[in-house]
């Protein structure tokens, strides 16, 4: 649920206007999760390729941090399952202090970061904490390397490069995935 | 395919694409993808204790009820799926949400198919709350006594049609065919053809009156007979032996049809005595010296399989070339004639046999009378452990009966083959 308004209300303030689509992935989670999570798929390279917002260091930059944000967020409501049930007390507060923040890029963008730290928290307890930690180093490297970084292009594989090192700190851990069952058997 | 792969690979084109095309929205939303499946992956670390109540006893195709405590001792949330794997019970899948900490009580119901001790074997899957992890555990397998349900007791009791023992003897035998010509009226005996009731004699006198017509050969009859202490036991608190009255109520049918027929009595490794035309199954009985055994029967069925070489090499070394008491007994029978066995399979069931071909080969027709000790077991005495190992030594000798039958004709037979006439006679 949280999902649908943070989408929305990035897409009013970034322009980015098919994010409003949000809710027919939704709407497809309600029936099968996999299929949402196929449809999600289409979804993020579509948004992802149709906005370009140029360097981080700029406005424009800012606004491509909202909408991977909000795309964080949608991905957790539909991979846990959407129920069509009103949202519990923590959820209302959460909104309530979305859509309050809503107004301007500057107060919104920290305070849906808040909101998408505070849900992995929820979900992922101490290991919520290494992704925190992982932002604030992706963030202090970005800005120490600020003038070697010419286009949005480098940017980007700083980013990939960085994001590839947390990856492979998850892979210290063996677990077993879930398979997609697109067609349930009966 | 795999969710997490799913996320992998959009992470992946997210990143060739931000490269390719100088755009820093893919590698934001890729980096936001990648951090949630690692973050995903980390705190992924189940801690599951199940514990499943199941009752002392099922009844077969009757639900029962088991009690299932599941308890989330880790700091991960998620979805608990238990699934039933024996094919011996029906049992829904349970899923569950647990949250960290969390304990549940869950009622499951279960079918059991079939009767006996069945083993439950129950697969417990923990999936972490987005779908991308599972761990899969395997409790410890359980066994479950299953009971007949009384349905089904009722339904093998109308399918067992009562034993007339003797009749079938003479069926299986097929001595003496009976002519057309009568010979005399005669009160109803068991075992005889109730097709042969002579209704108008039977309503003149007040009790069941039989048409008796002349056979065509009075062929000679061997009984041969089981004498060893092993064999002969107590039947039930009668303080009589089962034997001695199957025995006696052999001789006294076929005398009074005027066979002739000769006893021949064995214990395991010789013949104990050889009685001719003996008088009556009274004076049988005498001069075989049968007397009641007590004790409970030997239940336990040897094997059929032949032992072996290295076996064989020691036992003739040890008695020489070894003839069985029912195989020397079996030589003494003379060609073709008709031959009555009685002796408990389960006992020497590969001399049973031996026994059988041996006559076989010499043109005698073969019936083996077998008397199930289980039948004859005092259900007074019966306790819940003793129940058990009757239920499973009865099965076995189900199992040899099933075996047997395909080689030679055997009619097992129960107390209630017993007529009470010869036993109060004795």
């Amino acid at each position: 649920m949280i999902g649908i308004i943070a989408s929305i209300l990035t897409a009013i303030l970034t322009g980015n206007y098919i994010l409003l689509l949000t809710p027919i992935i939704y709407a497809v989670a309600l029936k099968s999760r996999d299929i949402a999570l196929l449809i999600f798929y289409i979804y993020v390279i579509i948004i992802a390729f149709s906005f370009n917002p140029g360097s981080i260091y700029t406005l424009d930059g800012i606004n491509g941090v909202t909408v991977a944000f909000s795309i964080i967020v949608v991905l957790d409501d539909i991979l846990r399952d959407v129920e069509l049930k009103s949202p519990s007390k923590e959820e209302f507060i959460l909104l309530g202090v979305l859509t309050i923040s809503a107004f301007t890029l500057y107060t919104f963008l920290p305070v849906l970061g808040f909101v998408a730290f505070y849900i992995a928290y929820r979900r992922f307890g101490k290991a919520s904490f290494y992704a925190i930690g992982w932002w604030t180093l992706l963030i202090a490297f970005l800005y120490a390397i600020k003038n070697r970084l010419p286009n949005a292009g480098a940017q980007a594989l700083v980013i990939v490069g960085l994001t590839l090192i947390f990856v492979l700190l998850g892979e210290i851990k063996d677990v077993t995935p879930i398979e997609v069952k697109l067609i349930k058997k009966p | 395919m795999k969710r997490t792969d799913l996320l992998l690979s959009l992470a992946a084109v997210l990143s060739a694409g931000a490269y390719l095309t100088g755009n820093i929205l893919p590698a934001l939303i890729a980096a936001g993808i990648t951090g949630y499946y690692t973050m995903a992956k980390l705190s992924f670390n189940p801690k599951i204790k199940v514990q499943r109540r199941l009752p002392e006893r099922g009844t077969e195709l009757e639900p029962l009820k088991a009690s299932i405590k599941v308890e989330n001792l880790s700091e991960t949330a998620g979805r608990l799926k238990i699934k039933e794997e024996s094919e011996f019970v029906f049992a829904r899948d349970i899923e569950v949400k647990l949250k960290p900490g969390e304990v549940k009580f869950i009622e499951q119901t279960i079918v059991p198919q079939r009767k006996g001790y069945i083993p439950l074997r129950e697969d417990v899957i923990f999936e972490d709350e987005p779908g991308l992890f599972y761990k899969e555990m395997h409790l410890k397998e359980e066994k479950l006594l299953v009971l007949p349900s009384a349905r089904s007791i009722r339904e093998a009791l109308k399918i067992k049609r009562p034993v007339e023992a003797i009749a079938e003897v003479e069926r299986a035998l097929g001595i003496g065919l009976e002519t057309m010509d009568f010979k005399e009226l005669r009160e109803f005996r068991p075992g005889d053809d109730v097709r042969k009731i002579d209704w108008k004699s039977t309503s003149r006198l007040g009790e069941l009156i039989v048409k008796e017509f002349y056979r065509e050969t009075l062929s000679e009859i061997y009984l041969l007979i089981n004498v060893d202490r092993k064999f002969r036991r107590e039947l039930k608190n009668l303080k009589v032996d089962y034997l001695i009255l199957i025995t006696a109520q052999l001789v006294q049918y076929f005398r009074k049809f005027g066979y002739m027929i000769n006893g021949i009595a064995y214990d395991t490794d010789k013949v104990v005595k050889v009685v001719p035309n003996p008088r009556d199954g009274k004076s049988f009985v005498g001069e075989l010296k049968l007397a009641p055994q007590k004790g409970i029967p030997p239940i336990k069925v040897s094997s059929l399989e032949r032992e072996s070489h290295l076996t064989r090499k020691i036992l003739s070394l040890r008695r020489g070339i070894y003839t069985s008491g029912l195989v020397r007994a079996a030589l003494k029978v003379e060609a073709n004639s008709y031959v009555i066995i009685v002796d408990d399979i389960g006992l020497h069931p590969r001399e049973i046999l031996k026994a059988v071909n041996i006559l076989e080969k010499r043109g005698s027709t073969v019936v083996v009378l077998y008397p199930n000790p289980i039948f004859f077991m005092d259900k007074n005495t019966l306790n819940e452990e003793k129940l058990k190992l009757l239920y499973m030594r009865y099965v076995e000798r189900k199992k040899l009966l099933k075996k047997l039958m395909g080689k030679t004709k055997i009619i097992e037979v129960g107390p209630k083959d017993l007529i009470p006439k010869v036993v109060e006679k004795l």
